[in-house]
């Protein structure tokens, strides 16, 4: 199977997973493919842990389930020494962040401490523990969730630790005809009828065809101006980073493969816009969780509109 | 917050603006050399003045305070003092804390400057400042834009198109500018004031006296001092012709003065020798230009009548009287930018018949040495004009010409005689003057203009075609010898030189008709011939074919290109700009799009053919396969030929629908 058949048949038993949401589930496919990690950002109960369960599965990925409370210490996610009596020495006993997906549940409801012990060890790919420093699995993907709402006794991510995502999405409410379409079809665990893809070396085949997908200049330059506006906007109190960019363009290079193609397109670039880049923007205004999201959202969809693509 | 683009443009109008009143040479040299200082200290990027606001506003008050308390005591045009003053606080602006504010600041103040040069200049180089100016000022406003309103960048400015925009902006304004110069009713402002003449002040031969010896420099200004048309008009290139100026008769052996005393002033004068019948009569319209300096009327020789006196400032010809000086010279009774009159001379040597003033055949002291050459010189003529044509044609012969003065001599006539044996046109005439008084002839020395060269419809004179010749009163009436050699009559530059010359005075010429002069009448003139539409029924016969006046037709032409200007500038352009060869077919999908009536809502191509897909639009499948094989061409490195370019297109011509086939 080729990279574009790998993609659809991924998503569409994604779809019989997680209904009514075809958009963000080939976003987040997108994101597994450009070997980025994925903030998921809703209301609970939409969806969200479905979604990145399903995402595991497809790729048969080892999986851990964090869920991030206010007393969550960095060694519940990185793992300990632990002294074995019996031999009187130390053995390393590896946390949740030694498995191909780490589900990060309420990223938000950490301590900074506990936070920045994960998102070092997204953007460094291993662990640094007593001295020793240990490798994390490949494929890596974390999946984190937040809740936008509920803000209360939180720890919001700091925006140098927002940009270590690739995307954000949000799932929204399902529409009603798929709502009912749930209440009729819900079997008692929906995953467990989930039968994979393919084994982790698919989703590496996968992200090695995204890096082989290749970049026109003027698109290159296209991605530039995008990102430029956004630094002069005067909405916007700090534009993207040149990481930003990278993003952007990695999950271009993803996203291309969906139509079997081997070069990014404007429309592309355009496609992964919003999830790549509004999430890493800081507004002058001061409105903080869903109403911050969406003004971004638009400001990002009014740039896009504003910046001539090149013919 | 660092703008140097915008502070180099702010610079450089304020530099054209001041460029414009400096050549005026009005502006005093204090405010001369401060502004190359500010300017100079901006360019490097120090700023001394910023953030001194109370040092500043002293500073102006200072300056304001003693440009005022000068205009005040008439040491200074007001206009002036106001032209240095605004000049001053575009110093000021420039060494202060750069904003666009500033900027702004420097934009105001430099138009009024330049508005000053209006007053000040007025000619050729004025216009040139003008031009200079618009673009500069334009180019300044267009970089502040650019930069927006606090040093940033809007998104998405791309500076290439603006600039084509400010281009196109340019163009549009000076072409604005010229219909509203032509179509608007022009204001006369300053009426009172007459301008300072421009440049380094008048420059003439014409002078209070002829004094002989000395040192300095003449006849190689090559300025115009007048310019003239005639009536019949002789159509030669260059006119050899004596331009008479002012009679000389009292000698004191080192200057000639002149004797008489003006008469009342009156609108016209007519000389009091009786006129002859058959006498040819040329007619002439002078206008002595400010660089001539002096108030002289100048006639072809012989003038017999001066009339209709004018003095030409800014606010048009004020009307103005003539007063004569027996023996002497016409004078114009007012002063101005231009002085303009009418005369009327006789093409005829023997014309003036008025009686020799008692001073015309009194000597000085003369060296013995003199006396003998006038025997020598003399032979054996015996009658009058054949004595004086002898004397004129032995100078001639003996002596040459040379611009070098001798310095001061003890007598500068046996200086020239005896010693140097060479000299200038006032020295020959000296001479001949002299030696006819020798002989008991009655003679004077003129002054005046020996030339005139063709520039469009007029004639141009200089001033370095001063000259001086001799006259003398022989069968009763006063005959010119000119005892000066040939090489010396004229002065004569190198071709290239005179060709410039007259290709600069050309244009001046055209620019002082047709913008300085041009008026409201010329504007009635000009509306009445673009109306005057050939209505095909004034010349019976062969009216059919009658053609438009020449400004008609040229307001045609104009107004054509103004249309198709507008055309090209509105008209939607297409956007082919794009390099890149596959752009062309981006344009041909959307306007074969356009042509089938689909609207693509603004949206790009590909997601256009991605939402016609989504809704199953009968033409979906088409435009997918043809934007996929676009995007293939244009960001897939996949090249695609005309035939396929043109096949592609055909398959979105095709009607769709189910029966297609």
């Amino acid at each position: 199977m080729n990279a574009t058949d790998l993609l659809k048949t991924t998503h569409a038993r994604l779809g019989e997973v997680v209904l009514g949401k075809p958009l963000q589930a080939k976003l987040a496919l997108t994101c597994l493919a450009a070997r980025g990690h994925l903030l998921l950002e809703d209301v609970p109960g939409v969806g969200k842990t479905t979604l990145a369960e399903g995402l595991a599965r497809a790729f048969s990925l080892s999986c851990a389930r964090v869920q991030f409370t206010a007393d969550l210490l960095p060694s519940d996610i990185l793992g300990a020494q632990v002294f074995l009596q019996q031999q009187g020495t130390f053995e390393f006993r590896p946390g949740p962040i030694f498995h191909q997906v780490v589900l990060a549940d309420e990223l938000n409801r950490a301590p900074p401490r506990t936070q920045s012990a994960l998102l070092e060890a997204m953007a460094q790919g291993q662990v640094s523990l007593d001295g020793v420093t240990r490798p994390l699995p490949t494929p890596f993907v974390v999946i984190a969730t937040q809740n936008p709402l509920d803000l209360a006794g939180t720890y919001p991510l700091p925006d140098s630790q927002l940009d270590r995502f690739l995307m954000r999405l949000s799932l929204g409410h399902l529409a009603p005809q798929f709502e009912a379409e749930l209440l009729v079809s819900r079997r008692s665990e929906p995953l467990q009828a989930f039968s994979p893809v393919g084994g982790p070396d698919v989703l590496s085949s996968l992200q090695r065809a995204a890096d082989a997908v290749r970049v026109d200049r003027d698109v290159a330059d296209y991605a530039v101006r995008l990102a430029t506006a956004t630094r002069a906007h005067g909405d916007v109190e700090r534009g993207v980073s040149t990481r930003a960019v990278l993003a952007l363009m990695a999950a271009a290079r993803a996203w291309a493969l969906w139509e079997a193609r081997d070069f990014v397109t404007p429309g592309d670039v355009r496609a992964v816009l919003t999830a790549t880049v509004a999430h890493r923007l800081l507004l002058k205004s001061a409105v903080q969780g869903a109403f911050s999201r969406d003004e971004a959202a638009h400001l990002v969809e009014e740039i896009s509109r504003r910046v001539d693509a090149p013919r | 917050m660092s703008r140097p683009l915008e502070t180099l443009a702010r610079d450089v109008t304020a530099s054209i603006a001041f460029g414009a009143v400096a050549v005026s040479g009005s502006v005093p040299g204090p405010v001369l050399l401060a502004f190359p200082v500010a300017l100079g200290l901006s360019l490097r990027g120090v700023r001394p003045l910023a953030g001194r606001r109370s040092a500043s506003v002293v500073l102006l008050l200072a300056v304001a305070a003693a440009l005022f308390g000068w205009a005040t005591f008439g040491r200074l045009e007001l206009i002036v003092a106001a032209v240095a003053f605004a000049v001053l606080v575009n110093c000021h602006r420039l060494v202060a804390e750069p904003s666009p504010q500033t900027t702004r600041q420097v934009l105001l103040t430099s138009l009024l400057v330049i508005t000053g040069g209006a007053v000040l200049v007025g000619d050729v180089r004025f216009a040139l400042f003008v031009f200079g100016f618009i673009v500069a000022a334009s180019w300044t406003m267009a970089r502040m834009v650019l930069d927006g309103p606090e040093g940033r960048r809007e998104p998405g400015i791309d500076e290439a198109p603006a600039r084509r925009q400010v281009a196109y902006g340019l163009g549009l304004t000076l072409a604005l500018g010229v219909v509203l110069f032509v179509v608007f009713p022009r204001l006369s402002w300053n009426q009172a004031m007459a301008r300072a003449p421009p440049g380094l002040g008048g420059v003439t031969g014409m002078s209070e006296s002829v004094r002989l010896g000395g040192g300095g420099d003449i006849k190689t200004n090559p300025r115009v001092v007048f310019r003239v048309s005639l009536d019949p008009d002789p159509l030669t290139e260059s006119l050899e012709a004596y331009w008479v100026g002012r009679h000389f008769t009292r000698f004191d052996g080192r200057q000639w003065s002149s004797t008489g005393t003006a008469q009342p002033p009156t609108r016209r004068v007519l000389m009091p020798f009786p006129r002859r019948r058959g006498a040819r009569s040329v007619k002439q319209d002078i206008v002595l230009s400010s660089a001539y300096g002096s108030r002289t009327l100048v006639a072809l020789d012989v003038p017999m009548h001066f009339l209709n006196g004018r003095s030409v400032g800014l606010g048009g010809a004020v009307p103005m009287n003539l007063s004569r000086v027996p023996d002497d010279q016409v004078l114009a009774m007012l002063e101005g930018n231009e002085i303009g009159y009418e005369a009327i001379s006789v093409d005829e040597p023997s014309f003036d018949t008025s009686a020799p003033p008692a001073s015309a055949t009194e000597l000085p002291a003369l060296d013995p040495r003199v006396r003998a050459l006038a025997v020598e010189l003399k032979g054996p003529a015996k009658a009058p004009l054949d004595v004086a044509t002898r004397f004129e044609r032995e100078l001639t012969r003996r002596y040459a010409y040379t611009l070098a003065l001798p310095g001061e001599v003890d007598d500068p006539l046996v200086d020239f005689l005896f010693v140097r044996r060479a000299g200038h046109c006032e020295d020959f005439a000296t001479a001949l003057a002299v030696l006819l008084r020798i002989e008991g002839i009655p003679s004077r020395v003129t002054t005046g203009f020996l030339g005139g060269q063709r520039a469009g419809a007029r004639y141009h004179v200089r001033a370095g075609d001063a000259h001086a010749w001799t006259e003398a009163y022989v069968d009763g009436a006063w005959r010119r010898f000119d005892a000066t050699p040939e090489a010396g009559r004229s002065a004569s530059p190198p071709a290239w030189l005179s060709a410039a010359i007259v290709a600069y005075e050309t244009v001046e010429e055209w620019w002082r008709l047709r913008v300085l002069d041009y008026s409201v009448r010329d504007q009635f003139a000009f509306v009445r011939d673009v109306l005057r539409w050939p209505s095909g029924t004034d010349e019976a016969g062969e009216a059919r074919g009658a053609s438009l006046t020449p400004t008609g037709r040229g307001a045609l032409v104009v107004s054509l290109a103004t249309v198709a200007l507008l055309a090209l500038l509105f008209l939607p352009r297409r956007r082919g700009r794009g390099t890149h060869p596959a752009s062309g077919l981006l344009d041909a999908i959307e306007a074969t799009l356009r042509a089938r009536g689909v609207d693509t809502g603004g949206k790009p191509l590909e997601e256009f053919s991605q939402s016609l897909t989504a809704t199953n639009h009968p033409l979906g499948p088409a435009l997918a396969h043809v934007t996929r094989r676009y995007l293939e061409a244009r960001f897939g490195a996949r090249p695609l030929g005309p035939r396929e370019q043109r096949a592609l297109l055909a398959t979105l011509e095709t009607p769709p629908g189910p029966s297609a086939g």
